[in-house]
């Protein structure tokens, strides 16, 4: 979305034609098998359209303007926002957060340690492969052993705290609401943070050497270094993974679906994500497909207007980051003298 | 900060070696641990794996291996269910490399109307929830008669927004337009240009998305099941779900040997791309 | 150029929603037969396919053509096939294409989505359906009445009761399913533990010990004090859930669309309260791998189960293949507090079966055949759905049972299955104790009150079906 003007530098527009012959395999495709049922659903959010299940038939669809919206929006007793989809979408965001923060942490941490030149690792490489492996296992499968890890009472990790005589009795991790939410959030920090390390350290190697060799000649300490050269020109990199993570964050569904007992997102609905509840209202219950349809477009504009916001500002800032960045620089090595 | 005796310096950074060695170490085994629990329940019984956990391999492999051989011939056989898994995975992942590689193409090399229009369209595409319209997707496979086929696996995977949208990242830093250039002024035509000469250049970034779209499709259980009916058509994934499917007296020996044996695949397919894949991860990411 | 690649777009586009429009679009209702129309491609085309090996084509003869029945696990193909070559209808069994979806989760969507296409290849003629959900499909116009396909009354004088009024459509009283199982409830507990902590010695001394609930819970504190903390009397506080659901007076929604929560879910909430707050089971979680390995030790006394789970859940579990080894023999049942009853699956030919009377064959050979079920049942010791079998194989001694140490279990069940009483079952079931359980459990935690649990599990079920009325 954001700079796709940046290889108009040269003349193409004899060229131009092909562009369209290259990009129509994609659009073509993408209109016979996705289009439809798109446009479909999003207009079923305008409309009254779940099954009656005592005699299983499908009620509409019937337009009925924004009522599905007023029940997304509008909670029983009225509040605004006090809804299951909002609470869905809070459960979401708290969830991300939490695995997103110290997933960047300590991705920049091995990526400054990756790119050091003073302190070398040379098995940097097998590193890099292994921390990046928890993402080829299916997440079912990764819901399944964590669950057992944490199982009560008797799951390893309860039995190595009562034995320890850490604790007296064990814990419900399952059923106790920041305890589940912590350990679907470690499960996707663990699962991404190879990923983003890989993705920050070449973006540290991207930085001139010269601008930490000033630095360092002129005396800054490496904490310096990071704050004042690596950070500031790492943020268009940063911001990448941001709205790369925030679109795939807002989606999460396999773990927090898989890790729970019932997989309605226990305890007491406090781990189910939005997308958990759009597939729990279209496929149980009434089936109610319309609202499940505008509970969906709900997430897209969330998503949307959070991306917007996010390359707003990287697009701003780039090239004001970077004199920054330079002037900070030159601050450091005039406060390292 | 600069009083330091070189000596002083040098047992820094060993000690700072050292306690960096120490970190990676543990993450890369807090990596492991869960392929080490699945090997080792592989080895396991039934009743022990249920009972108790453990870290150490048992000797039940074989016996777990020849009972999972057992159950997939009571229909077709172990290896017809990887055989089917491996077109899908193999023909979605072609296309979908290929062509998002060429869809890239054609947003970043060209200008043409629309082009920025088409670009933000991809991105949005993206962010689009798809878990409703999948039931209308679903329908309609059926509508055109591609229930209980191959098809609907393989053919969609031509536009996947987020392929294109790595390809294009890595195309801005990685592609020099003065080569496709040169290339049309020795009278190469469009097509033949993109074939042999930035596809070439694009090897990482083919390899890193080749390797997260044949897991995604290897991996992939829902779309399978809700489209496969016949048996001798059924995937790896589908297969073991069967096994875990019998509640009521699911042999989880056989299941984990499943599990390792659907996961072998992809093990040797990481490790033979990785070191494209950690470049081009890394490229993909550079520049936006 | 632009004006080219829009109209290649929206001719694309067009014809993709011509093809879908036909079946989501407008007032379309679910009934089959109006879902005919549309493309009018495919009626014998078999589905395209890169793979080789396709099936081949279905024969135009409708006598050859292909059945396909649906289910979510190997056990009806296997019911099947041993009482199809046992009838001696072996050709039927030849014609069935048993589809095993796998994941009774998604079993449900893809049915559902299957009888959306009836012009499909792959369309289901026989679909099996679990108790928790089946009324959703005979109240319905998707299953075909058992008269359709040839099943007279007469076959079916030997069923109980209640696995009739199950599959009956509301609508008109037809019946639109069969099932080969009863599944009666019982309370299935250790023998050696019951004799060493509480000084019991038969069934009839153990069903005293338990028999109301305030005896239970007095029962499962003498246990869980005489064993030291070693035993409790069940593993899951959510044991008891199917016992009391099936002892509702009323079912979750009635005729006219009103949900209601009986006064007997509330006793049932205050139980598992006390099991939790008492500490009076191993409060694992029900199907775990801790609570199936129960059977295997020594920390759980009891279960609470039905006919199938006696073999699949408690003799798979309990760590030997013959008495002497881990405790196989050392079960016994008695009815327990309440009596009850539990699951069981169902078969119903689709209105759209391309062989009604196959179907009907293929139904009776596992549902009605009384000497093909006795031989079943001795093969695999399913309790069937045929009392004059049952009677049958009891006097033939068949049913006492090695792995009860010898007791006859057609004997335990057979009178409780006479008692089983459906009344309380509705459509909704299913999705309704989904929503029940995390209230309870909040509750049990004392992170609720009952008020607050029950207003917010009511929320919940209105949220789920909005068109109901909430009492």
């Amino acid at each position: 979305m954001a700079k796709s003007n940046t290889t108009t530098k040269h003349k193409t527009v004899e060229y131009g034609r092909y562009g369209y012959y290259f990009i129509a395999p994609f659009f073509i495709v993408f209109a016979i098998f996705q289009l439809w049922p798109l446009i479909y659903t999003m207009g079923l959010a305008f409309c009254e359209n779940y099954y009656d299940t005592m005699w299983n038939q499908e009620i509409g669809p019937t337009f009925n303007g924004l009522a599905n919206f007023g029940t997304i929006f509008k909670g029983s007793d009225g509040t605004l926002f006090n809804t299951y989809t909002f609470n869905a979408l809070f459960n979401t965001l708290i969830m991300w957060l939490m695995n997103f923060i110290p997933q960047i942490l300590l991705a920049l941490l091995l990526a400054v340690w990756f790119t050091d030149t003073r302190v070398k690792i040379k098995a940097q490489g097998a590193y890099k492969v292994l921390v990046f492996m928890p993402n080829i296992i299916t997440a079912a499968t990764i819901s399944v052993l964590f669950y057992k890890l944490f199982d009560f009472p008797n799951g390893p990790v309860n039995q190595f705290f009562v034995n320890a005589g850490l604790w007296d009795q064990p814990f419900r991790f399952l059923m106790t609401k920041w305890a589940t939410r912590g350990i679907i959030s470690f499960i996707n920090f663990w699962m991404w943070y190879g990923n983003t390390m890989i993705v920050l350290t070449a973006g540290v190697l991207g930085i001139s050497p010269s601008l930490f060799e000033a630095a360092r000649v002129d005396g800054a300490s490496s904490w310096q270094i990071f704050k004042s050269v690596t950070l500031p020109l790492l943020r268009p990199i940063l911001l990448f993974t941001l709205v790369n993570s925030a679109i795939g964050g807002l989606q999460m569904y396999d773990i927090p679906k898989l890790l729970t007992t019932s997989g309605y997102g226990d305890p007491d609905y406090t781990t189910r994500t939005i997308t958990m509840y759009i597939r729990e209202l279209a496929f149980t219950g009434a089936r109610q497909t319309g609202k499940a349809a505008a509970a969906s477009l709900v997430l897209f504009v969330v998503t949307l207007i959070f991306s917007l916001i996010l390359f707003y500002i990287m697009r701003d800032k780039d090239a004001i980051a970077e004199k920054k960045a330079i002037k900070q620089a030159e601050k450091a090595r005039k406060g390292g003298l | 900060m600069n009083n330091n005796k070189d000596g002083g310096l040098h047992a820094r950074i060993l000690g700072a070696q050292i306690f960096r060695n120490a970190v990676c170490i543990f993450l890369c085994i807090l990596s492991l641990i869960p392929f080490w629990i699945m090997i080792v329940n592989a080895t396991r019984t039934s009743v022990a794996i249920q009972s108790s956990f453990s870290m150490i391999p048992s000797t039940h492999f074989s016996e777990n291996w020849q009972n999972l051989l057992y159950q997939a011939a009571q229909n077709v056989s172990l290896w017809k269910y990887m055989g089917n898994s491996l077109f899908i995975a193999v023909g979605s992942t072609a296309l979908a490399v290929y062509f998002s590689t060429m869809t890239a193409y054609g947003v970043t090399v060209y200008k043409f109307k629309g082009s920025n229009f088409a670009w933000a369209f991809i991105m949005a595409i993206m962010m689009i929830p798809v878990q409703v319209s999948t039931i209308g997707f679903f329908r309609f496979m059926y509508k055109v008669g591609w229930g209980n086929s191959y098809w609907p696996l393989i053919v969609p995977a031509i536009a996947s927004p987020s392929t294109v949208f790595f390809m294009r990242q890595y195309m801005i830093s990685a592609l020099p337009l003065e080569i496709l250039d040169s290339a049309r002024i020795d009278g190469s035509n469009e097509f033949r240009t993109f074939n042999t000469i930035a596809v070439p250049l694009m090897k990482p970034a083919i390899a890193t998305q080749c390797i997260f779209a044949f897991i995604a499709s290897w991996n992939n259980f829902y779309t399978p099941s809700m489209l496969l009916t016949s048996q001798a058509k059924f995937t790896l994934p589908m297969f073991v779900q069967q096994m875990r499917g019998e509640r009521f007296r699911s042999d989880h020996g056989i299941i984990y040997a499943g599990l390792v044996v659907t996961i072998m695949p992809l093990f040797i397919v990481y490790f033979i791309l990785s070191k494209y894949i950690i470049a081009g991860v890394a490229l993909g990411g550079v520049k936006e | 150029m632009k004006k080219k690649l829009l109209s290649t777009l929206l001719a694309a586009s067009m014809v993709a929603s011509l093809l879908a429009g036909c079946g989501n679009g407008g007032n379309t209702t679910t009934t089959p037969s109006n879902d005919t129309s549309s493309t009018g491609t495919q009626d014998e085309t078999p589905a395209p396919a890169p793979s080789n090996d396709e099936e081949p084509a279905p024969a135009p003869a409708a006598s050859g053509e292909k059945l396909y029945v649906y289910s979510w696990n190997t056990e009806l193909g296997e019911r099947l096939e041993l009482a199809l070559d046992l009838a001696g209808k072996k050709d039927l069994w030849d014609r069935i294409e048993y589809v095993n979806v796998g994941d009774s989760g998604i079993y449900q969507e893809r049915i559902d989505q299957l009888l959306t296409a009836p012009d499909a290849e792959d369309y289901p003629d026989i679909i099996a359906f679990e108790a928790a959900y089946i009324m959703k499909y005979t109240n319905s116009d998707f299953t075909l009445p058992i008269t359709d396909l040839g099943i007279t009354d007469a076959d079916l004088t030997e069923m109980y009761p209640y696995t009739l009024d199950i599959p009956r459509d509301k609508r008109n009283g037809s019946i639109k399913g069969l099932s080969w199982q009863a599944c009666p409830g019982s309370f299935m507990y250790r023998t050696d533990l019951a004799e060493s902590l509480l000084g019991v010695k038969s069934p009839e001394e153990m069903q005293a010990k338990i028999s109301t609930w305030d005896d239970f819970v007095a029962t499962a504190k003498e246990i869980k004090s005489k064993s030291n903390d070693e035993t409790r009397i069940l593993s899951s506080n959510g044991d008891i859930a199917e016992v009391f659901r099936s002892n509702m007076e009323n079912p979750w929604v009635d005729d006219s669309g009103v949900f209601r929560m009986d006064p007997i879910m509330e006793q049932y909430m205050d139980l598992v309260k006390t099991f939790e707050q008492e500490d009076l089971t191993q409060k694992t979680a029900t199907w775990s791998d801790e609570w199936n390995a129960g059977p295997s030790g020594d920390s759980v006394f009891g279960y609470f189960g039905c006919t199938w789970f006696l073999h699949w859940t408690i003799k798979s579990n309990c760590g030997g293949e013959a008495p002497g080894e881990g405790t196989y023999g050392l079960w016994n049942m008695c009815q327990g507090p309440m009596s009850y009853y539990w699951g069981g699956t169902w078969m119903g030919a689709t209105s759209g079966c391309a062989d009604p009377a196959a179907a009907g064959e293929i139904m009776k050979a596992l549902c009605c055949n009384t000497d093909v079920m006795a031989e079943v049942s001795r093969q695999t010791l399913d309790y069937m759905n045929n009392k004059a079998a049952m009677d049958t194989l009891s006097a033939e001694g068949v049913g006492a049972y090695d792995f009860l140490g010898g007791q006859d279990f057609i004997a335990v069940f057979s009178p409780l299955a006479d008692k089983v009483d459906v009344s309380f079952m509705s459509a909704y079931d299913q999705t309704v104790m989904n929503l029940l359980d995390p209230q309870i459990t909040a509750y049990a935690l004392g992170e609720k009150d009952k008020e607050t649990a029950i207003a917010d599990f009511k929320t919940a079920v209105g949220e789920a079906y909005p068109s109901l009325t909430i009492e």
